[in-house]
């Protein structure tokens, strides 16, 4: 069984369908790539997979404990870092990050070590840290302050939802070095993004979902060689309907036209 | 690997940290917001002592009344400060992508909250019981033991009340669903501050109902909350009597029921809620109704007032979110249940009629004219804030147009039609003559209103939360009560000396004049820039 188990994962919310019994398995130590258009039921199982809200059938096993009967055993186990990058905005940058070390019991000194750690990585100032609100932070260093938030109890399972979102280009770039390493020592990553290049050079394998299901399950590689597309970006167009993108620009520009 | 115990004192660190500070500090360096943060609350809690000096008024009364219409005030500010506080602290949706995934367990959450909010109210109840504490040593029955019984049962009663509020949330939760749960939360909440406005006014009119009323063996006070506490200071530190030990007694028992409900028994409700909150909300909103604000916005005659389309889409803005959104109502409702509820009861109650001559409805018409001063400047501020910088993107040299639509929402949706309620009131329980003293307080309505929009404000949900507890806002809307009450005393009076008419007509002059004033200077002040 591998460290992320699921079986036939759905939520509903009344009569809609936000994720329809969903099935994978990751192994330790790969990078999933999880993919699918706005709506489609990825942060939903993002959610449910780190024990925020229950499933409404189905089972989801992670690092050997079900998110149902035992979400804090998962939620010790997991990190997250959720696509709102939402923070306590009048903490400090310094507060925010020991008292998240304090939630999952690491020692102030460790946790200052770590903490450290991770800004020399960012190449965020110690100063920046103590000295300036969350609330006055850029999206970028907020989002690294985030990220930092999700590794701080070294997690072995680590949820990203666009966890790009506003870092700069030498950030981004470290960020992807940053998972490689991680998986490459053991650690379960499910990277949920937009930017489909990235998730092309950087993962393992991919899982695509559009309206709830699960419609596509592979290496990237394999997916686009068995679908005969160019590209990931194009096999995701064609999975998801969305192939006549070109012309329906053209019709939006049209009417401006008008 | 983890303590429970220590991460509840992490939560409950992070919270009274977060309540003190704000929790959207836009721009604040730490050097600043720390530091202002305990000055701001020592001018709060300077402000609850000088509400409990009124306690100067009760020199040498008996003790049980004394003590009652003390806690009934503690009752009404603490239960209307937790019901504001409450919801924003118990409910924040973006604290799910914040600790909801982390080994945090419900409980744990909840009593960081609640030990927030039981600290500040404490500092609070405190504050405001300290006079009375003092002034009630010459009370002819009470012992030296007073100050201290009187500040025990005044604690005692903010732990209820924080209690009581975080109870009917819960029980909100566990009865309805996500779909109702916005709705009713809000409506619960506007009940808990009417309730304790009634609270806290009941004992002054019965007082002049019958003098005999607030004895603590009469049967009205079982049914006053603030009676039972009341009962703990005549049993302690009074004359004492079986009747003052029963009240003390209903007081502790309700009290440890409450709590051990709201924070033990209940506790896990809680959790659910925290989970439905994170899900989408399933209900449709209703498009009938923004529809019609729509239509309504463009006829006539509202067509006239909101003029242009930014007006216009800023009250359907505001109307619409009067109506569906949580964290408005949260906030508006409870601010505007005092200003309307105290008019009402004043004109409600029996001997008033005879007491006071027509005061109580000039009083009335002033005071509804609070509510468009307090809707408005609550509407100004958000959760949603950030949106807001759309208006900044449009090409609108102030926010002047929006804060036109933000006041036509108020003035139609909500003081229209309590003025409207109130002159059926007067109508119907005196004669149609006296409607005419509900009109100088009325004539204040539009330039209260604009006192909010100056200096560039008054975009709707332009400002964060925690802007709305400046000193500056409480300072405004006390003036304006001060102005209101001034207003209504001279109405009065000119309606008795004969000499109404010639004061109504300087009144609606002056008022005019004034309005227009503010009008242009709303007009032409510029964006003001954002930290």
């Amino acid at each position: 069984m591998g460290v992320i188990s699921v079986r036939q994962l759905s939520k509903t919310y009344g009569d809609q369908i936000a994720v329809n019994a969903i099935s994978f398995e990751v192994p330790a130590g790969q990078i999933v790539g999880f993919l699918g258009p706005n709506g489609a039921g990825k942060s939903t199982t993002l959610r449910m997979l780190t024990g925020i809200i229950k499933p409404s059938a189905g089972s989801a096993i992670v690092c050997g404990y079900d998110v149902v009967a035992e979400p804090l055993e998962v939620k010790r186990r997991v990190g997250f870092v959720p696509e709102s990058g939402a923070v306590f905005e009048s903490l400090t940058g310094l507060e925010y990050l020991e008292m998240v070390a304090a939630l999952y019991g690491i020692p102030a000194l460790a946790a200052r070590e770590r903490i450290k750690q991770f800004i020399t990585f960012f190449e965020l100032g110690f100063g920046t840290l103590t000295d300036k609100l969350l609330g006055a932070y850029s999206k970028g260093m907020r989002r690294k302050v985030v990220i930092t938030a999700a590794l701080l109890h070294n997690p072995s399972v680590i949820f990203f939802d666009e966890p790009l979102d506003g870092l700069d280009a030498n950030a981004a770039v470290g960020f992807k070095a940053l998972i490689t390493t991680l998986a490459r020592e053991g650690k379960t990553i499910v990277y949920s993004s937009h930017l489909l290049d990235v998730v092309e050079r950087v993962c393992d394998r991919v899982l695509i979902i559009d309206k709830g299901r699960l419609i596509a399950d592979g290496a990237p590689e394999q997916l686009v060689a068995a679908h005969g597309a160019e590209s990931l970006e194009r096999l995701f167009t064609q999975l998801t309907g969305a192939d006549d993108l070109e012309r329906r620009a053209e019709d939006f520009a049209k009417t401006f036209k008008a | 690997m983890n303590e429970p115990v220590r991460i509840e004192r992490v939560l409950a660190q992070l919270y009274l940290k977060l309540f003190l500070r704000g929790r959207s500090a836009r721009g604040i360096s730490k050097k600043t917001a720390p530091s202002s943060v305990p000055q701001k609350f020592a001018l709060t809690l300077l402000g609850y002592l000088l509400c409990g000096c009124v306690a100067a008024a009760w020199w040498r009364q008996p003790l049980f009344p004394m003590a009652l219409t003390a806690h009934g005030m503690t009752f009404f500010l603490l239960g209307t400060f937790i019901t504001a506080s409450a919801g924003d602290l118990l409910f924040e949706k973006q604290e799910g992508d914040i600790l909801l995934h982390r080994p945090i367990e419900a409980r744990a959450l909840l009593w960081g909250k609640v030990s927030a909010l039981v600290r500040v109210s404490l500092w609070l109840g405190l504050a405001l019981n300290l006079p009375t504490a003092l002034f009630g040593l010459v009370s002819p029955d009470a012992s030296l033991a007073f100050p201290v019984v009187h500040l025990l049962s005044a604690a005692l009663e903010a732990l209820f009340v924080a209690g009581l509020v975080v109870l009917v949330y819960e029980l909100c939760l566990r009865w309805f669903g996500r779909e109702r749960l916005d709705t009713l939360i809000a409506t619960s909440q506007v009940m808990v501050a009417l309730t304790a406005v009634f609270v806290s006014q009941a004992p002054r009119l019965m007082m002049g109902a019958d003098g005999n009323a607030l004895a603590p063996d009469s049967p009205w006070v079982w049914l006053l909350p603030p009676g039972w506490f009341a009962g703990i200071d005549e049993a302690l530190a009074g004359g004492g009597g079986l009747p003052a030990w029963l009240l003390a007694g209903s007081a502790l028992v309700v009290t440890f029921a409450v709590l051990w409900l709201a924070f033990g028994k209940l506790a896990n409700v809680y959790a659910e809620g925290l989970e439905r909150m994170q899900e989408v909300a399933v209900a449709a909103p209703s498009q009938r109704w923004a529809r019609w604000l729509t239509r309504a916005a463009a006829a006539r005659p509202l067509v006239w007032w909101l003029g242009d389309a930014p007006a216009r889409a800023a009250f359907v803005l505001s109307a619409v979110y009067l109506g569906r959104d949580r964290d408005t109502k949260l906030r508006v409702y409870p601010s505007v249940a005092a200003f309307v509820i105290l008019p009402f009861l004043s004109m409600a109650t029996p001997q008033t009629r005879a007491s006071l001559g027509g005061f109580e409805i000039a009083f009335a018409g002033a005071f509804l004219a609070l509510v468009g001063l307090s809707a408005v400047s609550v509407i100004e501020h958000s959760q949603q804030y950030r949106a807001s910088e759309i208006f900044r993107q449009a090409p609108l040299p102030n926010p002047a147009p929006l804060s036109r639509g933000v006041r036509a929402a108020v003035f139609s949706l909500l003081q229209l039609p309590v003025v409207v309620l109130a002159a059926s009131l007067v109508a119907w329980r005196y004669d149609i003559e006296r409607l005419l003293l509900l009109l100088p307080g009325c004539a204040l309505g539009p330039a209260f209103s604009l006192i909010p929009c100056l200096g560039a404000h008054g975009a709707p949900f332009s400002r964060p939360v925690e802007d709305a507890r400046a000193a500056s806002g409480i300072l405004r809307a006390l003036m304006a009560s001060v102005v209101s009450l001034v207003v209504a005393i001279l109405a009065t009076s000119a309606w008795h000396g004969g000499w109404f008419g010639p004061f109504l007509g300087v009144h609606v002059l002056v008022v005019s004049g004034v309005t227009l004033a503010l009008l242009l200077a709303v007009r032409s002040a510029e964006w003001s820039s954002l930290d």
